[in-house]
This record gives C-alpha cells, structure tokens and sequence, in this order.
C-alpha cells in the first residue's frame, strides 16, 4: 500500500469489526429438487428524463447507472433481468434511446421489460415496442411459467378522445396524482390473452406475472391500483404458487391474497412516501411493515435501489440493495404461508414523528 | 488486526495491561475515544468564531469561506458542525470518486476473487491491507455490503492544513487540489469517469475560483494553535 498505511485503513474503513459473516449470502433452503433454484435481478423505474440535446436529468442517470454498477457484482450471475417499467419520463425515443443504452452496461444479456405509463403514454408503446417487442408476453425458465403484462392500459374514451396531442396525454398521465388522469387496467383483450396462454400450463405449475401497476388494489388517487385487479386475480386463482411482482409504487410494499403473493419493486430514480392507504376489503390491504420516511434530500439516492429475486419451490425470496439505506431482505414464510420481512416483520421500526 | 499489529502491542499493554487476546473491542473503542475527545475540543480560529463569537478571530476571507462551506459546497452535510461543538464528522462512509478508476474496469473479478477468498476463511484484513487493488474497495471490504463500495470514512476536517497529502490513498496533494475535486464533482480533471458507486451525495459545484480561495482559507481556520505546536 503506498500512502495508506494499515492503521490509516482501519481508521478509514471502520475494519475494526471485519467479521466473517456474509450478509450477502444466499439464503440457504434445501429443496427436493436444486436444479430448480435460480436466481434474477430486477430493476424498476428509472424514470430517465431528457432534458435538450444530449443532456438528460444527472440524478436519474446516476441511480440506473449505479444499479446497473451493483447487478454486474452478482456473483454468481443471475439467469437473467427483469426491468419492470418507467424507463423513459415522457416515453420519448431520446430517453428510452438513453435508458437503454445505460443497461446495456449489464454484463448479463437477457432481459426481460415490462411497460410503465411512463413508457406509454406519448405513442401507445410503439417505439417501446419497436425496440423490445410485443407489449405482453410470457416465457418459462427452470419449471417456472413467467407472465408479462401491460397493466397500464386505460379506458379508450380517455385514451384516444380527449387529448390534442401524445405529448399532453403522456404529460397527464405523468403527474402521479392528477385528477384528468385515468385508472390503470389490463383490459379484456389482454385478460382473453392470459386466460388462453394460462390454459396450456399445469396447475402445479408455478406461476410468476411481471405488471408495472399492482395487480391488487391500494390506493386510487396515486393509481397505486389495476381497475380489474380482481378479474386478473381470479384467473391466477386455480394456481397452486402464484407471486406478482409489479414497480410503479417506487417502495417496498408486500402482501398475500389467498394462493397470490405480492412484492414490490423499489425505483433506482426516487421514492414515493406511503400512501393513504385505501380500505376497500380488510384483506387486501398490503403489508406495510417499515413506514417509508421522508427521504434525505442531500442523499440523492436515500429510498432508492433495486432488489435481486431467489426463487425456490416457486416461491420468493426478494434482496432488496438499497444505495444509501440497510439491504433488507422479504421472503415467503411458509409457515405462515405469506411473505415476510426476515427482520422486521416483528421487530418493527417505529415511523418518523417529525420532520 | 490489533491484536496481531507488533507497534500496537507494546501500547495497548502499556494502557490498558493487556496484550495479545486480552485486547478486546471495547479496549479499542475507548483508546479510539480518548483519540477523538483530543480533536473535539479545540481552540482553532474557527472555533473562538463560531463558539467563542470572537468576530475578529477568523479573517474575512474565511468568514466567506465558512459561507461556501454552509451552502454551496454542501461540505457541512457530511463533515459536520453542531450547535455546541463540531467533530466534522458524520462517521459515514462514502465513495467520493478518488482513486477507484484503478479497479473500476476489473471491478467483477475482483469482488468474486475476493469474496471467494472470504468464504474459505482467508484473513480479510491481511488480504485487503497486502493489496493496493483489493484495499479500494474500502468498507465494502469490511461488510460486503455493494453500497459500501469503494466507501471510506467521512474523516474530521481539523488541523486538515497540517495533514496532507490527502484522501485515503493521499493522491491531492493540496487543500487547494481537493477544494477543485469537490467542484468538480469529484474528478480531478473535467472529463475524468465517475464510478457507478459514487455517493448521492456528492456532485458537480461550479463553485468559482474566489469561491474555492475562500473555502481553503475557512479549512487552515481549523488549525488549533495547541496542535500546531505540538508538531
Ligand atoms: C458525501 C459526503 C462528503 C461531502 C459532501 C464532503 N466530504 Fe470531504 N470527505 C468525505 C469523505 C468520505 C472523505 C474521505 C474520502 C477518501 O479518503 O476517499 C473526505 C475527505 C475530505 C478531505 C481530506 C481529509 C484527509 O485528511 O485526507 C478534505 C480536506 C475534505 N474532505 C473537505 C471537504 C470540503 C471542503 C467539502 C465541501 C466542498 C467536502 N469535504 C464535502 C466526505 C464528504
Ligand atoms: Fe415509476
Ligand atoms: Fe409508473
């Protein structure tokens, strides 16, 4: 070492306590059947925004950049990445052009992108479409039958009859609480889809379905919410292991609805608070173990990160890095038959008071 | 790594009357406390100024300096000042871009070698210490955490003019060199690369060249006259 000398590094590094314990480590679980285990990163909401010419917003670039920076660490590699919507701010072709040149820094070449009404709303997906493929799709990996879905459709009055222009549709659509906006829905076409696509698979087969907006319902205002969350439901209902992972909340949120487990993605651009949460039916409101404080300002990255899924036996397992914040980790309990915190569920951080 | 370190042996004994597995963590945490109440307390300029309200103690220039340090520089979120005492120190880690250019391009290899070398029980602290390489990855090293990458301490800012070269691998050699490093964002040249791992919590000032005189007359303003003399 040249001009850090060894107790310079200790004084630097805090490496008093150097342990042997891997935080990181995966969960070890013992299955039947290893081969079916496998492991893969999901990043959400990124939000990059163009601002003129080659320059576009510093903050959103960093945090996908970072994320992209954190998944190539992954050892080993995962099988593959999902990217679960609001790539682009106003879904123009600069910045979906620019998001997907920052995830090209992936050393891991399979991924998988889900549509964010970020994504869109200016020309109904198609350059999106263009460049990544068909708006909903499915595929199977190691057993498992992954679906995809656009769930940030809305009513066709809304979409085609009200607006001058995609940009003032897209700029509606953007505003996360904007009373012109619409709520978000899969629609029967793509429901009609889903129902043929999920006839073809065995009911002990797993069964995992990637949407920007919760397939459950939560919070209106903040379309925090899929219209026809229940129609989308009772088609996953016959389904022995069932785990929806959606984006758009930009916070960790999880929660069971009988055989259907929920999980949130959090964003790499920036958090939302927690909603108020919508009582509708007891049962579905979502499991809000660590209220979300108010993000530090100075700390751009502060309530952001990204999370990497283990899944075994079907079910879940989420590692949440989070940049600037403890990792946490939520995973199925089959004890309880839910997913949990593995270390707040019981012991549980009081929220902020004040601010 | 104390345990083991023969020019802290004959200290830690010469304390605390213990050496070798006696030396426990809490013996290290209080000779570290008793390090760091030497650098609470101080006498410097700034501090007659700001705590001893003595408007004459700190020249203008550093007066302006204090300013830049508050606001635009943004310095005081992580080397921070109290309303009765100052440590700059919020005891964070952080990755502020210095040196990690070194390791960015092998950056996957070598975690996985390291971690590989961790799991077989290999000594960390020897490992990281007997490798400049391995050493950048800083307090990641220590809890194997992706957002520690590349992250060091926030280090206490007083009696800063007497202690350069600085930064953890003393690559600045100037109050002045890391005043423009902060600038710019944490590069030493404009078109320098940022690492993926920087923090949120540094970037580009544009802080200009009076701004960035005065900050460096506002860090010699943390020179306590005791300690000075004792060098
Ligand atoms: C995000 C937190 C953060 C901010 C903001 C910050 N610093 Fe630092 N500072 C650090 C860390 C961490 C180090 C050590 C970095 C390393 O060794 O790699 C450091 C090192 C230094 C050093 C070198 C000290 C030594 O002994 O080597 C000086 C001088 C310094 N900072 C001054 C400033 C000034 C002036 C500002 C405002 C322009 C500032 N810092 C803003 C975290 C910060
Ligand atoms: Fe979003
Ligand atoms: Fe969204």
């Amino acid at each position: 070492m040249s001009a850090m000398n060894r107790r310079d590094f200790l004084r630097r590094t805090g490496g008093l306590i150097a342990g042997s314990a891997l935080p990181l480590s995966l969960i070890e679980l013992a299955f039947a059947d290893e081969q079916q285990n496998f492991t893969f990163a999901y990043i959400s909401d990124s939000h990059i925004q163009h601002i003129k010419g080659k320059d576009f917003v510093r903050n959103w670039d960093r945090g996908l950049i970072r994320t992209v920076g954190e998944a190539n660490l992954m050892d080993p590699r995962p099988d593959f990445v999902m990217y679960g919507g609001d790539l682009a701010q106003l879904g123009t072709k600069a910045e979906l052009d620019h998001g997907l040149e920052l995830m090209s820094a992936l050393r891991h070449d399979k991924v998988h992108y889900v549509m964010g009404e970020h994504d869109y709303y200016l020309d109904l997906g198609e350059y999106w479409e263009r460049q990544l493929g068909p708006q909903w799709y499915s595929f199977d990996h190691k057993g498992v039958h992954f679906v995809v879905l656009n769930s940030v459709l809305t009513y066709d009055e809304w979409t085609h009859n009200r607006w001058s222009s995609g940009e003032e549709r897209m700029a509606v659509m953007a505003g996360l609480d904007n009373p012109s906006g619409s709520p978000f829905m899969v629609g029967e076409k793509q429901r009609d889809w889903l129902r043929d696509d999920l006839s073809m698979i065995a009911k002990t087969t797993p069964v995992v379905v990637f949407s920007h907006s919760p397939l459950q319902k939560i919070f209106k205002n903040w379309n925090f919410w899929t219209e026809d969350a229940e129609q989308v439901q009772v088609l996953l209902k016959p389904f022995d292991k069932v785990t929806v992972f959606y984006g758009h909340v930009h916070q960790i949120q999880y929660n069971q609805i009988g055989n259907i487990s929920f999980h949130s993605a959090m964003a790499t651009a920036w958090a939302w608070p927690y909603p108020e949460t919508y009582a509708q039916v007891d049962s579905l409101l979502p499991k809000l173990t660590v209220e979300m404080n108010r993000a530090d300002p100075f700390f751009e990255r502060d309530a952001t990160g990204w999370q990497f899924v283990d899944v075994w036996s079907g079910n879940a397992t989420l590692h949440y890095s989070l940049t600037e914040n403890q990792p946490r980790t939520v995973a199925f309990n089959p004890k309880t038959g839910r997913p949990e915190d593995t270390v707040y569920q019981n012991d549980r951080i009081p929220p902020q008071q004040h601010f | 790594m104390v345990r083991d370190d023969p020019d802290y042996q004959p200290r830690f004994k010469e304390v605390f009357g213990v050496s070798g597995d006696a030396i426990t963590i809490e013996h290290v945490k209080q000779a570290i406390a008793a390090f760091e109440r030497t650098l609470i307390s101080g006498d410097s300029p700034f501090d007659r100024w700001y705590f001893g309200r003595d408007r004459k103690a700190m020249s203008e220039a550093a007066i302006r300096g204090f300013k830049v340090y508050m606001e635009q520089g943004r310095c005081v979120s992580c080397h921070t000042i109290a309303e009765d005492h100052a440590l700059f120190t919020d005891n964070r880690f952080n990755n502020l871009n210095v040196g990690f250019e070194r390791i960015a391009g092998r950056l996957p290899k070598l975690t996985a070698a390291f971690e590989k070398s961790k799991r077989a029980g290999g000594n960390v602290d020897v490992a990281v210490l007997s490798n400049a390489n391995l050493s950048e990855l800083g307090r990641y090293a220590v809890n194997d955490q992706w957002r520690s990458m590349g992250a060091f301490k926030t280090p206490t800012l007083r009696n800063v003019a007497r202690t350069a070269p600085y930064m953890h691998d003393g690559s600045l050699k100037t109050l002045k060199d890391v005043v423009s490093f902060y600038s710019k964002g944490g590069r030493v040249k404009d078109k320098d690369p940022i690492n993926a791992y920087q923090s949120s919590g540094i970037r580009p000032l544009g802080l200009s060249d009076k701004q960035q005189a005065d900050l460096v007359a506002f860090l010699e303003a943390l020179t306590s006259p005791a300690y000075a003399k004792s060098k």
